[in-house]
């Protein structure tokens, strides 16, 4: 018998590299099992109920992180994540001012002057994209633009997150809140949701709907009547009576053409996808808050509501509406004003 | 190692195999797989809803985008979910699924830019519709109702209504000519036709387009690519199902595999630690064992002792410690050479097992002697790792063998000093081991001669020259069967052929088993002995022949004195007889006692010579006890008579009559011991007593011969001394009682040479018993002759009258034995009231017999007063007498006696002398005066007369003789020689010849020799005896083998002479029926009846005899017919003689018959025929035994 026995090192080997193997199959059964993550996709949040009306009231709240709501919130103030610290969301986007800043066009860093008139932050959750030419399909995607827009922050993430980083409370909040911390998924992913709480709810109008006949005067009742006949409705209807589908700015006559000065701006969506058909179509533009958001339209041209009423009506609808339906209009779209924070706007 | 690493390397494999089949079998995440489910199907259902809804925004039903943008928003959604949680199947790829998933998101993104447009174009055609009836309705207004151009505008309102609800070709052409007629009659500034028509317009390319999108989107693929992603999502998913289930399997198996293996792995493991546990106890117990035996120790391979075990420590003395580390050469005695050691290493490094025994050194210097075996251990290296060396202590083994060494050296000394050759054989007849003397005697140097077989080379042959075969050897069968041999008539051979002869001794070695392993013989070269024997041989035969001489001088000198003294004797005898005076009586008388007793003398001192010069021989011959004592004793009747002693012959009834032995000799101390008995006894009476006693061998008789006395005793101080020669108990006895003294002595040598022992018992005053006890054969057991006609006498009553005691009870016996009564009186007057008695109770006595000599009332006296009284006297009445008086018998007639015998009287005489008294008719008949007497002496006068010649040269013995022979009654013619005796014969017509060998001219030898020559021719055979005066042993045989057929000693004893005719007479008698007329049919063959009652039944001595016939009848038919061819008339007759007499105790008639007529007529020439009657007859004698059944 000319084997030998192993020698106790090589048993000791042995062992060792058996443990080894076991505990890699532990490992890659334990690994293989997918970790799904079962919370809520961010857009269900704003998503409104199934009704075939022409528009619902808001909700009274909507379920969200009220953490990152609040990171949000503090990320949306911050003029940090704007280059020259001077710009934050809220400078074109203030809440005090109905989530505009009630300008034609913006100013952004460095003093410098947007291309478009910024629209209302609040409720901006119900429309189906972002931007006038609804290039950003979320508003996660939104926080990109301006962040990084040179006449608007001018900025970018990397400056953003050193400056983030070295905020001690940014950085204990987002730890806590996100795993990875501080980075532009989890910024955008803050902001966003702060955007999302931003709804308006308990207006008049949405009072008026909810079965409160007395919400509403007659006056305004008779406006939001022909505010459905004269076919504004048409196209300013759903949840925030309007921000859900793309229209033709000019249907009916060529409105750029006799404004002059066209933009790019004004070409709208023919920018992203240079279809002809798509040359001066825009997102048709939510009309909560409306009352607050002057000027109008995206290059601002309507100073009042009447004026946009009026510009509306000719090139959307190609008819010239009485003035006193045009007030009554008018009065009606001043319902549509409503709560935030349970504090009215 | 290297299996074993390969086995951890497979195990390993099979691990990371288990673990990736593990892995591969749960990639099937059934949450994922139903949510991916779950999402396709939402994704189907919200694509479905999404055509509803354009439908439904198409008709107006569905006045808000808001459940479109969800659909879209949902179904966007999902498909980034399928495609981050299933990226397999629903990320970008090749796969088929994936590329399926693709072509649904196209499907769907062309969808939603559909859809895009549908709302933008929807909405607009809606408000256009909703616009077109009031501006339509405005516009006839203004231009009037009734215009032609409000007609145009009410036809083309509804038909653009009608449009709108059902679009076709015609319509639309219509509308096409309404228009354009409308147009061309149309006012140009006229803004709300302007309007109108834009409408129309609108509306027209709107529906178009919008019907166009509702049905593009509704018809879109994409629930067609949904139900397809699904499908093969499904068949993917099964697909990874069953992959994962075969995985799942594999990985069963392989587990199930892997847990068979370790479970046998772990069962080998136990199994082995159980064999392990086993072995090593097994190996304790063996280490144990071999501790407890052998000196054990282990050296690593440098020799260096790693171990050790007690009783290595214990011979060498050192301790462990003190060996642990050492070489083994601390051991070293210096005893063994260097080469020793060197080859021993040598060969354990080569791994091979060395022997050896070695002799090593203790501590204390000590020596001991081991004997070793060193096993190497092979280590992977293929050399010795260790060596295991194993000793036993052969110390005492070693000391043992030199011992044997030095033992074996004293042994060779031994055998080399003997002066004698010593060989050893081993069990095949090899020499193993021969002494230096062996090899001087034998020649044969040692070397040569061990291994080779010894018979083969040094005994080849016998002391005669003749070749001797192995399987002969002497030697060998002796010592096989009785495990020695001495013998000294072998012959060696020397190695030069020459041979000597050898007086050798030889001893067998036995082995356990009990086998002979090994002879040992010694020898001698006797030549020098053999040549003293033959010189010793050569001496006594000179000195037998000097002997010889001397015999013959002395029975010459016996002869010498004998005649002279018969002549002396004789005559004195017959002068006696004769009428003499009372001087001349006393004279003669006187003369004849002196010659008595000088013969005595002479026959003394003749006896004591022989018996000195060691010549005196027992004989051994058949004769009859009861006879020889009867005439011993009747002939020394007169003497007792005359000095009035009682002589008492009595024999115990269990004596056997036919016995073996010397019967003169015995005779002769008879008449010793009762001639002194006489001699030394004045009154009362002797008696002779023979009587058989137990202890005898088979086939024997031992007998007690007693000879009692009441005479003067003999003081036991001389119980010795009388018993030497020529001295008597008392030297004064000489001169009173005479005698040589020499009787005694030659008595007890007699007895002596009989085996028996002379005792003496004596009384002084008392008397004397004199007795010796022999041994004897027998022929038959039994009674002698108890006579068949016993019967005759049985119950018969007698009366006996006798004063002497010791006759009573003699007769009393003898009566007894014969199955009568007798009652037993002891004088006349009782005998005559007991007669009185008797005959008054009417029981008569039949017989009775009286004593003669009684005081008070003799015998006669008795018989007379008989006489007076007959009524009560017996029948018949027989006397006894001591003493025989003439006129005893005249008187017996006178007063009517029966019969008158002579004391002592012998059972027969007095049963012969009855029946014949008995048969006698009574007394109330015949003259008593007529009755024959019956006496000894016509007893013996019945007898026939012979007609005989009688052959002496001597005139006295001549005168002696014809006296006697006439006195018995037959005729006698004389012849003085041989020639004369063979003249008288041929002429005369002679029953016997009497003939005296030493004759001038002719001796009596030459005389028979002649006689029986003429006689061959004849079918005659003479009987003659011879007659001669030498006495000495052989006498008789040399006068049987010259062709007589008696013997009678000089000086003539009457009696013998009286028997040896009376044999004859009865011989001649039957031979006067001569042989060959008789008829030999009636001759009987075998006459088992008689043969069996003569040996008294017993079938051994039947046997025995029949044994005897067998070996030597045929012995001497054989010598007849040699002797016949040789001419050898002596030795034909003797052969003849000796037949007759082996199948006489048959009562073979016939062969008897044959036997006797070849020894009669040896002589003859032609014999053949009676020879070839012989052998028939023996034959027929032999196969008549044969077939005898014994029962």
């Amino acid at each position: 018998m000319k084997s030998k026995l192993p020698s106790k090192s090589n048993l000791i080997l042995a062992g060792i590299a058996l443990l080894l193997a076991f505990a890699v199959t532990v490992l890659i059964f334990i690994s293989s099992k997918y970790q799904h993550s079962s919370e809520i996709p961010a857009y269900k949040a704003n998503q409104p109920e199934i009704n075939f009306n022409i528009t619902q009231p808001l909700p009274q709240k909507i379920q969200l992180n009220q953490d990152k709501v609040a990171l949000g919130q503090k990320l949306f103030h911050d003029a940090r994540l704007s280059k020259d610290n001077t710009i934050s969301c809220a400078s074109c986007h203030n809440l005090a001012n109905g989530g505009s800043d009630n300008r034609a066009r913006s100013i952004g860093v460095k003093g410098s002057v947007g291309t478009i008139n910024s629209p209302t932050i609040f409720n901006s959750g119900f429309n189906f994209a972002q931007f006038w030419d609804g290039r950003a399909a979320t508003l996660e995607d939104q926080v990109e633009g301006p962040i990084h827009h040179p006449k608007e922050m001018g900025s970018s993430w990397q400056q953003i997150i050193a400056k983030l980083k070295t905020d001690e409370s940014y950085a204990s909040a987002f730890n806590k809140l996100y795993e990875d911390g501080i980075n532009p998924s989890n910024i955008k992913d803050a902001i966003a949701t702060f955007d999302r709480s931003l709804i308006t709810p308990n207006s008049r109008f949405d009072k008026f709907l909810q079965g409160d006949k007395n919400a509403i005067n007659s006056m305004e009742k008779n406006g939001y009547a022909l505010f459905q006949s004269y076919g504004c409705a048409s196209c300013h209807q759903g949840i925030n009576l309007g921000g859900n589908m793309y229209e033709k700015m000019g249907l009916m006559g060529d409105y750029f053409a006799d404004r002059g000065n066209i933009t790019e701006a004004d070409r709208g969506r023919f920018n992203l996808n240079h279809a002809p058909e798509s040359m001066y179509e825009f997102k048709v533009p939510g009309l909560r808050n409306v009352e607050l958001t002057a000027p109008y339209f995206h290059d601002g041209n309507a100073k009042t509501l009447e004026q946009a009423i009026d510009i509306m009506a000719k090139y959307q609808l190609g008819r010239t509406i009485p003035q006193q339906d045009t007030e009554a209009i008018a009065a009606f779209l001043r319902t549509l004003t409503g709560e935030y924070q349970n504090k009215p706007l | 190692m290297k299996q074993f690493s390969r086995k951890i390397a497979l195990w390993l494999t099979a691990l990371l195999l288990l673990s990736w089949l593990f892995k591969q079998s749960v990639q099937i995440d059934i949450d994922l797989h139903l949510r991916t489910v779950q999402n396709l199907e939402i994704i189907r259902q919200q694509d479905a809803l999404l055509n509803q809804y354009i439908l439904e925004s198409r008709y107006g039903q569905l006045k808000n985008y808001d459940p479109i943008v969800s659909s879209q928003q949902d179904i966007t959604y999902l498909l980034d979910t399928l495609a981050n949680e299933n990226p397999a199947y629903f990320a970008q790829g090749e796969t088929k699924i994936q590329q399926a998933f693709m072509q649904y998101r196209t499907l769907f993104n062309q969808k939603n830019e559909l859809i895009d447009r549908f709302k933008s174009h929807n909405a607009v055609l809606r408000n256009s519709i909703q616009y077109f009836p009031t501006a339509s309705q405005l516009q006839i207004d203004q231009i009037g109702p009734q215009s032609a151009h409000a007609l145009l505008i009410r036809d083309l309102r509804e038909s653009v209504l009608l449009y709108d609800y059902r679009a076709s070709g015609d319509l639309k052409n219509h509308i096409q000519q309404l228009l354009n007629t409308l147009q061309q009659s149309a006012n140009p500034s006229d803004a709300g036709l302007k309007s109108l028509l834009n409408h129309v317009d609108i509306i027209i390319q709107h529906k178009i387009e919008v019907d166009e999108l509702t049905r593009n989107i509704t018809q879109s693929q994409t629930t067609a690519q949904a139900d397809k992603v699904f499908q093969i999502y499904s068949t993917f998913f099964a697909q990874r199902e069953h992959r994962a289930a075969n995985y799942k399997l594999a990985m069963a198996i392989l587990s199930l595999l892997m847990m068979i293996y370790l479970a046998r792995t772990f069962t080998r493991l136990q199994m082995t630690g159980q064999t392990l546990t086993n072995s090593l106890k097994e190996l304790e117990f063996q280490k144990f064992a071999l501790d407890q035996h052998s000196i054990v120790s282990i050296a690593d391979r440098n020799g260096k002792i790693i171990y050790s075990n007690d009783k290595f420590t214990e011979i060498s003395q050192y301790s462990r410690d003190e060996l642990l580390g050492k070489d083994h050469r601390i051991l070293n005695s210096g005893y063994h050479p260097r080469d020793f050691f060197k080859q021993m290493w040598e060969t354990i490094e080569k791994g091979q097992v060395w022997h050896g025994e070695v002799k090593n050194k203790r501590k204390d210097g000590s020596y001991y002697w081991v004997d070793s075996t060193i096993v190497p251990l092979m280590g992977d290296d293929e050399k010795p790792s260790r060596y295991i060396s194993i000793r036993t202590d052969i110390s005492a083994l070693k000391a043992l063998s030199e011992h044997m060494i030095i033992q074996r050296a004293f042994y060779e000394n031994i055998t080399e000093t003997l002066g004698e050759g010593l060989y050893v054989q081993d069990a095949k007849g090899h020499c193993v081991y021969m002494n230096s003397e062996a090899e001087k005697l034998l020649g044969w140097p040692r070397q040569e001669l061990i291994g080779r077989p010894m018979h083969n080379t040094i005994h080849t042959q016998t002391s005669t020259g003749e070749p001797l075969p192995a399987c002969d050897c002497p030697i060998m069968n002796h010592v096989i069967k009785h495990g020695k041999a001495h013998m000294d008539d072998q012959v060696f051979v020397r190695k030069d052929g020459s041979s000597f002869p050898v007086a050798i001794s030889s001893r067998a070695i036995y082995d356990n088993n009990g086998n002979i392993s090994s002879t040992v013989v010694a020898f001698q070269d006797i030549s020098a002995r053999k040549a003293a024997e033959t010189s010793v041989i050569h001496a006594k035969e000179v000195a037998e022949r000097a002997n010889k001489v001397k015999g013959n001088f002395l029975a010459n000198m016996s002869h010498e004195i004998r005649t002279p003294m018969n002549g002396i004797i004789g005559m004195a005898e017959l002068a006696l007889d004769s009428d003499l005076n009372a001087e001349q009586r006393e004279y003669v008388s006187v003369i004849k006692s002196s010659a008595d007793a000088l013969l005595n003398i002479i026959n003394d001192i003749l006896d004591f010579s022989k018996i000195e010069s060691g010549r005196m021989d027992i004989e051994s011959i058949y004769f009859s006890l009861t006879q020889m004592l009867r005439d011993a004793v009747k002939s020394l009747a007169p003497r007792a008579h005359q000095k009035q002693l009682e002589l008492l012959l009595h024999i115990a009834p269990d004596v056997p009559d036919r016995i073996i032995g010397d019967p003169g000799r015995l005779r002769q101390v008879i008449l010793n011991l009762v001639g002194n008995a006489i001699k030394f006894t004045e009154s009362g009476e002797i008696e002779v007593y023979i009587k058989k006693v137990d202890g005898a061998l088979t086939g024997n008789a031992k007998l007690e011969f007693s000879v009692r006395d009441t005479g003067i005793g003999i003081p036991e101080e001389k119980f010795h001394t009388i018993f030497e020669s020529f001295s008597q108990a008392d030297t004064s006895i000489t001169r009173k009682y005479g005698g040589t003294g020499l009787g005694l002595s030659i008595s007890n040598k007699i007895i002596n040479l009989m085996g028996g022992q002379l005792n003496l018992t004596s009384t002084v005053g008392k008397g004397s018993t004199f007795h010796f006890t022999i041994d004897v054969p027998v022929i038959a057991e039994n009674i002698p002759t108890q006579p068949q006609s016993s019967m005759q006498v049985r119950g018969m009553s007698v009366l006996v009258v006798d004063d002497n005691l010791t006759n009573q009870n003699i007769l009393q016996e003898m009566l007894q034995s014969w199955g009568m009564l007798p009652t037993i009186v002891a004088n006349g007057a009782d005998a005559l009231s007991e007669l009185e008695r008797a005959s008054a109770a009417g029981k008569p006595y039949s017989l009775a017999i009286l004593d003669v000599q009684m005081p008070e009332m003799n015998g006669f006296e008795l018989v007379e007063h008989l006489r007076l009284k007959p009524e009560h006297a017996p029948a018949t009445v027989m006397m006894l007498t001591s003493a025989g008086q003439r006129g005893d018998a005249a008187k017996c007639r006178e007063l009517g006696v029966a019969g008158y015998l002579m004391k002592p009287v012998s059972q027969s005489d007095l049963f012969d002398a009855m029946m014949t008294a008995l048969d006698v008719p009574s007394h109330s008949g015949a003259q008593q005066n007529d009755l024959p007497l019956i006496t000894r002496h016509s007893l013996r006068e019945s007898r026939r007369k012979l007609n005989l010649l009688l052959a002496e040269d001597n005139a006295v013995n001549q005168t002696l003789a014809m006296r006697i022979l006439e006195k018995l009654g037959h005729s006698i013619t004389i012849a003085n020689n041989g020639i004369e005796a063979i003249q008288h014969w041929q002429n005369g017509q002679f029953d016997a010849i009497l003939m005296d060998v030493d004759m001038p001219v002719m001796g009596g030898f030459e005389a028979t020799r002649l006689i029986r020559e003429q006689e061959k021719s004849t079918s005659r055979h003479i009987p003659i005896i011879a007659m001669t005066a030498h006495a000495m042993q052989g006498a008789r045989e040399e006068c049987l083998h010259h062709g007589m057929d008696g013997y009678v000693s000089k000086p003539i004893d009457t009696e013998s002479l009286w028997r040896e005719l009376d044999g004859l007479t009865r011989h001649i008698n039957d031979d006067n029926n001569a042989p060959s007329t008789t008829a030999k049919d009636t001759l009987t063959i075998i006459d088992f009846g008689k043969a069996r009652q003569t040996m008294d039944n017993s079938r051994e001595l039947f046997d025995e005899i029949v044994r005897l016939f067998r070996r030597d009848a045929p012995d001497h038919l054989q010598r007849i017919k040699s002797a016949l061819d040789t001419n050898d008339v002596d030795a034909i007759r003797h052969s003849a003689h000796a037949i007759k007499g082996m199948v006489g105790i048959f009562a073979a008639e016939r062969t008897m018959h044959d036997a006797e007529f070849i020894e009669f007529n040896a002589g003859n020439t032609d014999l053949q025929t009676a020879i070839k009657d012989l052998e028939a007859s023996l034959t027929e004698l032999e196969s008549a035994i044969t077939h005898y059944q014994w029962d």
